[in-house]
This record gives C-alpha cells, structure tokens and sequence, in this order.
C-alpha cells in the first residue's frame, strides 16, 4: 500500500524533463535522435519485468506440470487403496460368516459333544437371604451320560 | 507470395534514392489503394470470422446440448451401489440372517469365441459340468446368469481369467448363518432378494434399503478423472428387525420335536414358548422344518411356519376354557363335588370317557386332573353353549392373534347357534374346533398371567441404519379371567402334573409344574370323517405353576399313532421347559405343592 505512490509518480517525473530539455536546446537533426538515446533506459528498466513475467510463467509452468503428475500419482494410489478395502472388506466378511456359523447353537452343540461335554441336568439355585444365610432350592441333578440326538433338528 | 523484387536486399542497405524509386514503381503499376487494401482484408476476415463465429454458434448453441450429452455418455460411467437388506436378529443380536457382498457371473455369448474352451476353464471354478454350461454360453440372447451369489474371492479368480464374453455383477447374498434354527420363523428371499416368507416377507420394506449410485468420469484405462465431477449417492441400508426369539432355546425346542417327530407315527410336531408376563414368543417352530440356507432341496408344502399356519383340534387342552367359563360365572368351584358316569348320551352322539370306570366322585379339579370327558360336558351343559363361546372367543379362538407373521390362521371355531347337537357335546372337551399351536400357547398364557391375555408378539424392535430404535407397539393386554379365578385354575392344572394326574411325565425336578393334556381325534382327510386320522396329541402349561415364567403349547400329530398328550407330548413340554428354567436362572418358588383332591371320596 505504501509503495503505491512511488510507483505512480514514477513514469511521470523522469522522462518528461529530459524530453523538454532536448527539444528546447538542441533543435538540429542530431538532437532529434536524442530521443531514442533516452529510450534505452527505459527498456533496461522494463528488463526485469519481463524476466519476472517469464519466470512466473516458467514457475508455473513447473507447478502444474507437478500438480498434475501429483494428482495423477494420487488417482493411482486412490485406486490401489481402494482395491486394497475391497480385498479387505472381502476377507473381513468371510471372517465375520466364519464366526457366525461357528457361534450357532447347532455348530456350538456339535463342536461341545465332539469334546466329550453332555447336556446339563436341571440346575439347583443357591437363595442369599438378606441376613446372609442361604437356602438350596431345586434340586440339582447330574446330567445323564447319555448322546444327545445327533440328528440336525 | 508474391514479394517486390527489392524484398531480397537487406533493409539496411537501402538507399533513399531507391526507395523514392520504388514508390515511383507502384504509383505506377497502380496496386492498391491502402485504404481499399484494409477494407478488402477486412472483409475476408470478417467472412472468416463469421463463418467460424456461426459455426460456433451451432455448436455451442443451437446442438450444444446434444453435444455436450454425447461426450458426457462416454466420459461419464454410473455404477450403482447395491444397498445392503438388513440384519434379522435375536432378542440378544445373534444375527439370525444378513446379507454379504457376492457376484453373479454373467455370459454373453455373442462375445464368446470359444464356448468349449470357456466352458472348460469355468466348470471347476462354478462347480457345474460343462454340459450345464454350454447351452448358457452358445445361447442366442446376449446375457444368461452362469451363477449367482458366488463368493467374491471366487469371482475375482474367474475374472483373472480374463475370457471374452464372461462379466461379474455385484449384488447380495442373503446368509442364514442357524441354517435350520429358526428357519421358518425368519423365513427366506427370493432370487431379486425380496422377502417371500416370515420375517423376511412381513418387514419386507424395512429390511429393504435404498439403492445408491456413482457417476464418474471415467479416463482412458477405465480409471476415474481425477478432480472431475463426481456425483455419489450414498446407498442406505435397510433397517434390522429384532426379534424376540431366543436362538438357544429356538434350538433346544427345535431338537425336542425333532426327537418326537422320531416316534413311529408321528408325522409332524409344533412347539411354542411364550414369555408369560409379555406374551412375546421365545421360541416357535414346527417339525419337520427346511434348513434356510438349502432351500433347493427343500419340499415346497414344507416351506411355512406350521405354528402359526397349521390348524389341529386341540382335545382335552380344551377343557381348560370350560371349566374357567364355569368358575368365572360362579358355577363350580374347584372343589364342587360331582359323580360322573363313564359315559353320558348328547344328542345324537354318545360322549365316552377315555377309560371305562364305574360312576366316580369327583371334584371339580379331578375332572380335568382326570381329564373326563363326561365330567366336562356336565359343566360345560351348566355353561350353556352362549357362554361357551363367549369364553373361547375371550381366549382369542376364531381370530387371528395380530402376530407379526404371514399367512396366520385364524383357526375354525363356529358361532354357537350353527352348532350341531354333537359338537355341542365334543367343543367341551376339544372336538369340533380347530386352533393353532401359537392360539393354543395365548390361551394359556393368560391363565398364567392370572387372566390378562396378551396377544403374542414376535418382533422387538426395527433398528435404522443411523441407530435409532423404534419398538414394535406392544399388544393390547385384555382381561380374560378374573384373578380369583385364574388362581383357582392354576390349582387346577397343577393337579395334572401331580399323583393321579394325567400329565406327571411333564414335571420337572424341583420346580412346580401347571398344565393340561390333551389326545383328539385327527380327522382322516380321505373319508372326511374320524375313522383312521389317527390322533393328535398335545400339551400346554406352565412353570413355575405359583409364579409362571413360560408357557408352552406342544402339538404331536400321529396319523398310524394312538400315544396320548401325557405320554407323548408331556417330555416334549418337559425338555424345553427346563432348558428354558434353567439357562434364563428362573429359579424354583421353593414353595410347597398344595394338595389336591381329585375325588370326594374318604370325606
């Protein structure tokens, strides 16, 4: 904001005093080339400018080209992660079934009678009364060592 | 090009004579006028430029659309996201059926260059001959399924493969991970996963979701635009149903009848267990039943829910509704003593009790504890068959219970004036009125529950994807019996269980035990009469008969049988109660067995 002033007063001030100068004291043909000789400084300064313009472009230039390799790169990472969910996804549901044909009470029943375990009998039930004493309701029975159906209901 | 000679010689070493001598040239030669030379230019440019500027305009304006649609059709690919159907589960969240990602395999045999090669290579993998394949892959359509549901691993293997003409969809498979286990109560889908049965009929819209999509631009390799537009619509799965069926004692109730279905001359068994203070069902099934997850081999007439589909007549079960006619209106109590013969004429029928016996004492109890037949029809004639009704209908007969599952029956009970002189006299006791397993189980629950019915229901609550619950509206309980006179039929039935009693095979160590037997008569449906049907077992009751926690209604039909309720139905009651007791810790009351007097004689 503060070098806006600077630059406005800036074309104004220099040229136009050297353009007056020539004209009013050297009015012959030789002084007529003067102007173009006051010209080259004026393109020396106009000099930096392009090459800024020009490495902005260049810069640019650059900036996209690795934006866009980036992006790229990016579309192909996004693709193999995304395969890499779907063969995860797959694998967690196939677990999942696993788990949830294995936690079936027929499977559960079949894999417990493999292990030599047998139906529980009718439980009996330990009653705490308030004042700590306890009492035996049911009657607790063995289980009968017998195989259970081994048919599929 | 035509260039001035002078064109050739550098721009520096022209002179200022020879530059005034070629002006003095083309003066003459009368070229141009420059004025007319930009206003010639012009114009051409101006030509051109319209030319491009018009065609621009129909481009871009007039067919811009249709052009603009074009090139998007081919950059832009939709792929629709199938929406997952939702989970059925138990009352504890065992799911009881979901759905998984899976992929048909698809041919389209005008790609196909090489059916036998294709068919050879395919058959191991699908694990169907290539007889079966090849008149999928040389048909004359342009897509035939090969298979459907197959697992993903599978399918991606197959597409390795990379044969011209084979394609995979996705879709979804529905798994039943109990297999038999509650199979008809959850019931199946169909191919188009719509619900055709059960639970997967009835919730057919909640369970169902809504299907998304994605459209993409799509680059060369298939792969999608980075940073173009992407449109996704998000799939919403559909909601979960939760029942209130417990899977372990669906499974305990599901070998019970299976092992009955076992007796010679039994043909089918139905079992249900209410939760008594609730009237939710805990377990339900008939025998035989169909494993969900091989419905192909499965009998079509097997695919139901016999519980609540299947009518029988429920025998001396019955008798229960009489008497709490009886003791409602005030006419017996249960120890009002009566003497009843082995036999008393109705009408145009003789009604027989089950066994021959000289004129008996008995109590009230005693009659049904005895299960007499004549005993019942003396109470039932004091009942009048206005109120008979009334009663049967208060216990939900005739009508549909409203539970949440297709195709209920609403079981065969006639209004009274349309009784013939024999059913007058069989109704009592069972005869002449048909009922289901599940109305069965409802009649005793409200006995149980000291006389409010509630109407049995079986789903929970509906959970949607973004988990906010709704429960299922409960029934409306409705007051069947007084409390006075629920009690005193809870004494009654739990003579049944005890000495002398009809029902003593359904006790269960240590606990009290509530419940009436019954043995009717099976209709033969060849000659439509009684001669040769067989019989149908059955038994209902409840434990712990002082404080019930479950009722359980029992049915086993024996078309080349003759086995009683007591003898057959009554272990069945006894093998599931207990598990029921046991895994749920309802502990025995510890309260002692009243005594019952079953005749007035010694008084």
């Amino acid at each position: 904001m503060t070098a806006l002033p600077a630059i406005e007063s800036w074309p104004r001030r220099t040229p136009t005093p050297t353009r007056t100068r020539s004209r009013r004291r050297e009015p012959d043909r030789v002084s007529l080339r003067r102007p173009t000789a006051v010209t080259a400084p004026d393109e020396a300064r106009r000099a930096p400018f392009v090459a800024l313009i020009l490495l902005i472009v260049g810069v640019g230039l650059v900036a996209l080209l690795v934006l866009n390799t980036a992006i790229a790169a990016d579309s192909f990472a996004e693709r193999s992660l995304t395969q890499q969910i779907e063969q995860l996804t797959i694998q967690e549901q196939e677990l999942q079934q696993e788990v949830n044909r294995a936690q079936a009470p027929a499977a559960l029943a079949r894999a417990a009678t493999e292990q030599g375990m047998i139906p529980a009998g009718t439980p009996g039930f330990l009653v705490v009364k308030p004042d700590g004493s306890t009492q035996v309701v049911g009657r607790a029975t063995p289980a009968a060592r017998q195989p259970p159906p081994a048919r599929t209901p | 090009m035509t260039s001035p000679p002078h064109s050739a010689r550098p721009a520096g070493f022209r002179s200022e004579q020879s530059r005034r001598g070629q002006r003095r040239r083309t003066r003459r030669l009368r070229l141009s006028d420059p004025h007319r030379r930009v206003r010639l230019g012009l114009a051409v440019v101006l030509a051109i430029l319209t030319v491009i500027g018009g065609r621009l305009v129909q481009l871009q304006g007039l067919d811009g659309m249709k052009y603009a649609a074009a090139a998007e059709e081919l950059r832009l690919t939709t792929l629709d996201l199938p929406a997952a159907r939702g989970q059925i589960l138990d009352r504890e969240g065992n799911p009881l059926a979901y759905s998984v990602g899976a992929r048909a395999i698809f041919a389209d045999p005008a790609m196909i260059t090489a059916p036998g090669r294709t068919a050879l290579a395919l058959a191991p993998l699908l694990g169907q001959t290539t007889d079966e394949l090849l008149p999928l892959l040389t048909g004359d359509g342009r897509f035939a399924y090969l298979t459907r549901g197959l697992d993903p691993a599978l399918a991606q293997q197959i597409m390795d493969l990379e044969l011209a003409g084979i394609g995979e969809l996705v879709e979804q498979r529905r798994e039943y991970p109990l297999e038999w286990t509650a199979a008809q109560v959850v019931g199946f889908v169909g191919q188009d996963d719509k619900g055709l049965a059960g639970i997967e009929q009835q919730y057919d819209d909640e369970l169902t979701g809504t299907p998304g999509r994605l459209v993409y631009e799509q680059g060369r390799f298939g792969l999608p635009i980075p940073a173009a537009t992407r449109d996704l619509v998000a799939a919403v799965p559909g909601s979960d149903v939760q029942l209130t069926l417990d899977q372990d004692m669906q499974f305990q109730l599901e070998r019970a009848i299976a092992a009955a279905n076992d007796n010679p001359g039994v043909s089918t068994v139905q079992a249900v267990v209410l939760e008594v203070a609730t009237g939710h069902v805990m377990a339900m099934a008939g025998s035989p039943g169909y494993n969900a997850a091989n419905l192909g081999d499965t009998p079509g007439d097997l695919l139901a829910n016999p519980t609540v589909s299947y009518v029988i007549e429920p025998g001396s079960v019955n008798k229960m509704v009489t008497i709490a006619g009886a003791l409602e209106e005030g006419l017996i109590t249960p120890a009002t003593p009566m003497t009843v013969p082995d036999h008393l004429a109705v009408s145009d029928i003789v009604i027989n009790d089950a066994w021959g016996h000289d004129p008996i004492n008995f109590t009230a109890t005693g009659v049904i504890g005895k299960s007499s037949n004549v005993g019942t029809v003396m109470i039932a004639q004091q009942l009048g068959n206005a109120r008979l009704e009334k009663y049967l209908r208060r216990f939900g007969l005739g009508t549909t219970t409203g539970i949440e599952l297709p195709a209920e029956s609403n079981g065969i009970l006639a209004p009274h004036q349309e009784w013939s002189g024999s059913q007058a006299g069989t109704i009592p006791f069972g005869q002449g009125i048909s009922m289901t397993v599940l109305q069965m189980a409802s009649m005793y629950q409200a006995v149980a529950n000291d006389g409010v019915l509630i109407p049995p229901r079986i789903v929970d609550q509906v959970i949607d994807p973004d988990g906010s619950v709704h429960d299922q509206p409960e029934a409306e309980p409705r007051e069947v019996l007084s409390p006075d006179t629920a009690a005193d039929l809870q004494y009654m039935l739990e003579s049944v269980t005890n000495e002398g009693g009809t029902g003593t095979l359904a006790r269960i160590d240590g606990y009290r035990v509530a419940g009436k037997t019954g043995t009717a008569q099976r209709p033969n449906p060849e000659c439509r009469c009684y001669d040769g049907g067989g019989y149908w077992a059955t038994f209902a009751g409840f434990a712990p008969a002082d404080n019930p926690a479950y009722v359980i209604a029992i049915s086993v039909e024996q078309p080349d049988g003759s086995q009683h309720g007591g003898t057959i139905a009554a272990p069945v009651f006894t093998s599931i109660m207990s598990f029921a007791l046991a895994d749920n810790g309802v502990a025995p009351t510890g309260t002692p067995t009243p005594e019952f007097r079953l005749t007035t004689d010694g008084d």
